[in-house]
């Protein structure tokens, strides 16, 4: 249906559809301001400003739930869907922030901007989760790429985040670059951007124009896929996030790629998805590729970050399964299926990853250097850091009484359900596979208490503490009742 | 939910979760909650042992709850995850032994100064592990729990076992880890295949097993049913470490300190014979009987090969892993030849290769702290000093090599007499075991325990107060065992008699 155009744009308007938004930026003009006008020891307060923001717009996406409304004007919509994705950007957000405080007392980055870059990139990646218009979406897509680049290479002095930054930012512009380039042939071909309308157009043109179809996609999905670090084109990934700042690098692993996978189902769902039988072989091998060299990648990483940056590859490779698996579906039912397999998958991750970044940040700064082997002997050094990360490792890794178990069981019942056997195995085997590198680093804590070189304890910001109790408790609770959340998500009604 | 089976299990679990905020240093806090908690169990295994009704076939103290539910697992149709535990004839005595094992493997472990707190918690885990694999009904959980003894059993062998404990423990997980996802795939696959005949899912091994007893060929066909056998096999000969997947366990059992290794080859290696139990004949009965010449050669294969590479070990450790191979070699023909007598020479042998590892592993661990190796060459005229250790040492070889009176002689028996009614001629060859058996062992003997004295271990003590507790236990269930089988018999027949009602069914 295409939307009624509104002439009036009230505030009243915009309020009912982008409350949790307009409180963002609100905030994030506030910080600025007050970074101007505020005296150098009372700046300190502005990131739990911002945490403030973090946490009210929380409560008010709690509030949309259940209900659809759009703004026309700037083709926006809210929706369960967009609703869903904004509560994880929020929480992913969160948690970067809470770790961030810890990290600027020891790294020299300015504060103020901080917050209200990362608040902006928010945004960015909610406008992703609610777009209805492929303009609307490419500028919610710029202004967290933008915002990502300045807070990657936000430690001036530091050239290793200078050089992650720049890769980051040549690679952004190319990815933005492919996304536009087949977003144009989409109206090219339909006269429209809003993506409903496309849709239609896309579906009767099919024969006519298969190849021109078939181009916007594939660009569309390599910008994307560039965006989600999923092979083929996650060539920048371990580099940004080595380079970033720990705290930085957690935001591009958990929001930055999920604001990638609510655009992407958005985008291929509704304006592709009815002749999803010609492209789902290029999601579901993007996905085999993704897994395999993933976590074949990060057997060799000698770097935590690199490890992860690899390790998220594999978890990119595991989170598009569940819609390259829509291809053999034989309902709506299953749409909704793949989509809280995927959400659920995504929750776990999204914890799982923000606390181990803030324990990698804590534990890299104590023995300072960022290798795998900066956390021998952690257990002696914080029982409860090692712990917490084992927790979040074998999240990762997927095995039981975690989140990230269900998560990939939830998921690979539904390839199997959808007779995605040999998918469904290579997602198996690569699982075991990544316990290789995962239990290594467990091995390192608990095992090498000879090579450990800081001896002493490990000083702990209450900061950090607070986000790691947070992503334990969920990794956990969702790791023992998983169906708290996916109870939830099976009765939501995602689009309306 | 807080049923008996429910707190037999999570108790040590708990314990674990308690030893956590206990502060390192009070070592004898830690050492007394890890004792309590697996006394706790032992109780609770007694209490289910007295309240067993041994003329039922079916399964008791149950507790069903589903646990997770998943929308569309397969076919569309939604899979409920149970927290689904009881305990039949084939569980009871599994439950009893780890239960003993446990308890004096934590006795054993008194000396234990290393990062005392985590060995205990890591140890606690392990333990409930076990517990959790013997008593769950739910394949799902079953795995969950087979992988709670998987990572724990890691750390306990890279932390506290001996020099060359890094490659050891990291070849200990791989093995059984692969094991753990060959189980894993042919449970998945036996459940698809019930879920496909019946139309509705379920991981419940009980009505899996039904499922496969009722449908005919032409729904679950024969080759596939032997398809989920040979996985299963494959992975129950890694699990269990059977010739030629065995080299771990001399390895493990090598590394690790003795407590572990009394759990190791008491309850660990038990598990793997307990799925063929369990799931092997009790859903594929058809299957097992078609591969029992198969499965009785690999046994036989088993029982020599074991026999005679254990003749040649020169470490005592090495030495008694082997001879747990040829052990479970018998139970392999007890189990083939799916008779009654040999069911239960089958069961028999999982719980007295069970008491004597722990008893065996325990005694090399005392001689070890005193005499600091255990290398055979080494030892020597150990009776003059260490009379008694010798005495309990000479009393567990001749257990082990099936002396009558003593639990190995029932298996033995059962098992053979099993396999000889099924196939003759490989029981024969089968049988030139039991004389290597005495060959090993007692040769091992006399140059441990006999001739001179080596001077510098004139002074050594002998058995205390304290180890005397394992030792006498250990012993007396072999001997009660062994002169009186009907203990284990009565607990065990009722349910071998209804899965030997299901073969050729």
């Amino acid at each position: 249906m295409a939307p009624m155009y509104d002439p009036t744009l009230t505030f009243a308007r915009v309020w009912a559809v982008l409350s949790p938004e307009v409180v963002l930026v609100l905030t994030g003009f506030l910080i600025m301001v007050l970074d101007l006008f505020l005296p150098k020891q009372k700046k300190t307060y502005l990131p739990v400003l911002g945490l403030l923001a973090l946490a009210v717009s929380f409560g008010l996406v709690l509030t949309h739930f259940g209900k659809t409304d759009q703004l026309a004007n700037i083709m926006v919509i809210t929706d369960d869907y967009g609703n869903m994705f904004k509560l994880l950007f929020l929480a992913g957000t969160f948690l970067t922030l809470l770790m961030s405080h810890d990290f600027a007392q020891h790294v020299k980055i300015p504060k103020p901007e901080y917050t209200y870059v990362l608040l902006f990139a928010t945004v960015g990646a909610m406008f992703m989760a609610s777009a209805l218009d492929l303009i609307t979406l490419f500028v919610g897509l710029e202004l967290l790429s933008l915002s990502s680049y300045i807070l990657v290479a936000i430690h001036r002095s530091n050239a290793k985040a200078t050089e992650g930054g720049m890769k980051y930012l040549i690679i952004g512009g190319v990815a933005s670059a492919l996304f536009l380039y087949g977003a144009s042939f989409v109206y090219g071909l339909s006269g429209t951007t809003n993506i409903a309308v496309a849709s239609q157009a896309l579906y009767g043109l099919w024969f006519q124009y298969k190849v021109l179809i078939l181009i916007s996609f594939v660009l569309i999905l390599a910008g994307i896929g560039i965006k989600l670090s999923i092979a083929p084109f996650h060539m920048w990934t371990p580099d940004t996030y080595e380079g970033a700042p720990t705290p930085i690098t957690s935001f591009l692993a958990t929001v930055s790629k999920a604001a990638g996978f609510a655009f992407v189902f958005r985008i291929f769902i509704w304006g592709y998805s009815a002749n999803i039988k010609e492209w789902y072989m290029f999601l579901v091998v993007l996905a085999a590729l993704s897994m395999i060299v993933g976590n074949l990648a990060a057997m060799t990483a000698k770097n935590i970050k690199r490890m992860m940056a690899y390790s998220s590859i594999a978890q990119a490779g595991y989170l598009l399964v569940p819609l390259a698996v829509l291809g053999h579906a034989k309902g709506e039912f299953n749409l909704w299926q793949s989509i809280s397999q995927m959400v659920f998958y995504l929750a776990a991750y999204i914890f799982a990853t923000a606390g181990a970044f803030a324990i990698i940040s804590v534990v890299n700064r104590d023995a300072g250097n960022e290798t795998i082997d900066s956390f021998a002997g952690l257990y002696k050094r914080s029982p409860f850091l090692a712990i917490a990360m084992s927790f979040f490792l074998l999240s990762m890794a997927g095995l039981p009484i975690t989140a990230g178990f269900f998560g990939k069981v939830f998921i690979i019942f539904g390839a199997i359900n959808g007779s995605f056997y040999w998918l469904a195995a290579i997602m198996f085997v690569t699982s075991v596979a990544s316990f290789y590198y995962y239990i290594g680093v467990m091995k390192r804590m608990f095992v090498d208490f000879e090579t450990a070189l800081p001896v002493s304890a490990v000083r702990v910001d209450s900061s950090v503490s607070v986000t790691v109790w947070i992503s334990l408790l969920v990794t956990v609770v969702l790791g023992i009742v998983p169906n708290l959340l996916m109870n939830v998500l099976n009765n939501l009604k995602w689009f309306g | 939910m807080f049923t008996l089976l429910t707190v037999l299990t999570f108790l040590p679990l708990l314990g674990a979760v308690i030893l956590f905020f206990v502060p390192r240093e009070s070592r004898s806090l830690i050492r007394a909650v890890a004792f309590l908690a697996t006394l706790g169990s032992l109780v609770l295994a007694l209490v289910a042992f007295a309240g067993f009704q041994s003329g039922s076939p079916d399964m008791q103290y149950t507790v069903n709850k589903e646990w997770i539910h998943i929308s569309n697992a397969f076919l569309d149709k939604s899979l409920a995850i149970s927290y689904n535990m009881g305990i039949d004839g084939l569980s009871m005595p599994l439950v009893l032994l780890t239960a003993m094992t446990s308890v004096l493997a934590v006795v054993a472990s008194w000396r234990i100064e290393k990062r005392a707190k985590e060995y205990f918690i890591w140890f606690l885990i392990l333990v409930t592990g076990m517990f959790g694999v013997f008593t769950a009904l739910d394949l799902f959980l079953f795995f969950l729990f087979l992988e709670m003894t998987l990572i724990p059993m890691y750390f306990l062998l890279a932390i506290w076992g001996g020099e060359r404990r890094g490659p050891v423990a990291v070849k200990f997980l791989i093995y059984r880890g692969l094991a753990s996802v060959g189980i894993l795939i042919a449970f998945i696959g036996l459940a698809y295949q019930a879920a496909n005949a019946t139309g509705t899912i379920t991981l419940d091994v009980l009505q899996i097993a039904q499922t496969f007893k009722q449908a005919g060929a032409d729904v679950i066909s024969t080759g596939m049913r032997q398809g989920l056998f040979l996985l299963l096999f494959l992975a129950i000969l890694i699990e269990e470490a059977f010739v030629p997947f065995h080299t771990w366990l001399p390895d493990s059992h090598e590394q690790a300190p003795s407590a572990v290794s009394m759990v190791l080859g008491g309850v660990l290696v038990k598990i793997g014979a307990y799925v063929l139990l369990r799931v092997g004949v009790g859903v594929l009965p058809d299957a097992v009987q078609h591969y029992g010449t198969l499965i009785a050669a690999l046994g036989v294969i088993n029982i020599i090969y074991g026999a005679l590479v254990a003749m040649v070990q020169n470490d005592w450790r090495r030495l008694l892993a082997f001879s747990t191979i040829s052990h479970m070699g018998v139970f392999l023909i007890g189990l083939a030849s799916l008779k009654p007598e040999g069911l239960q020479g089958a069961m028999f042998m999982i719980v007295s290769s069970g008491l004597l590892s722990g008893l065996l592993f325990f005694l090399t661990g005392a001689i070890y702290e005193r005499t600091e190796t255990l290398e055979i060459r080494e030892l020597g005229g150990l009776s003059k000093p260490m009379p008694v250790l010798s005495g309990f040492l000479l009393a567990g070889a001749l257990a082990s090599l099936g002396l009558p009176g003593m639990s190995g002689f029932v298996s033995e028996i059962l098992s053979f007499m099993g396999a000889f009614a099924t196939f003759p001629k490989l029981a024969a060859c089968g049988t030139l075991g039991i004389i290597l058996g005495a060959v090993y062992l007692l040769w091992a003997m006399q140059r441990t325990t006999f001739g001179p004295v080596r001077a510098a271990r004139e002074g050594i003590r002998d058995a205390t107060a304290l180890e005397y507790v394992p030792m006498v236990l250990f012993l007396a269930m072999i001997i009660l065992i062994g002169v009186y089988p009907a203990i284990l018999g009565d607990l065990v027949n009722q349910t071998l008699q209804s899965l030997v009602t299901r073969i050729g069914g």
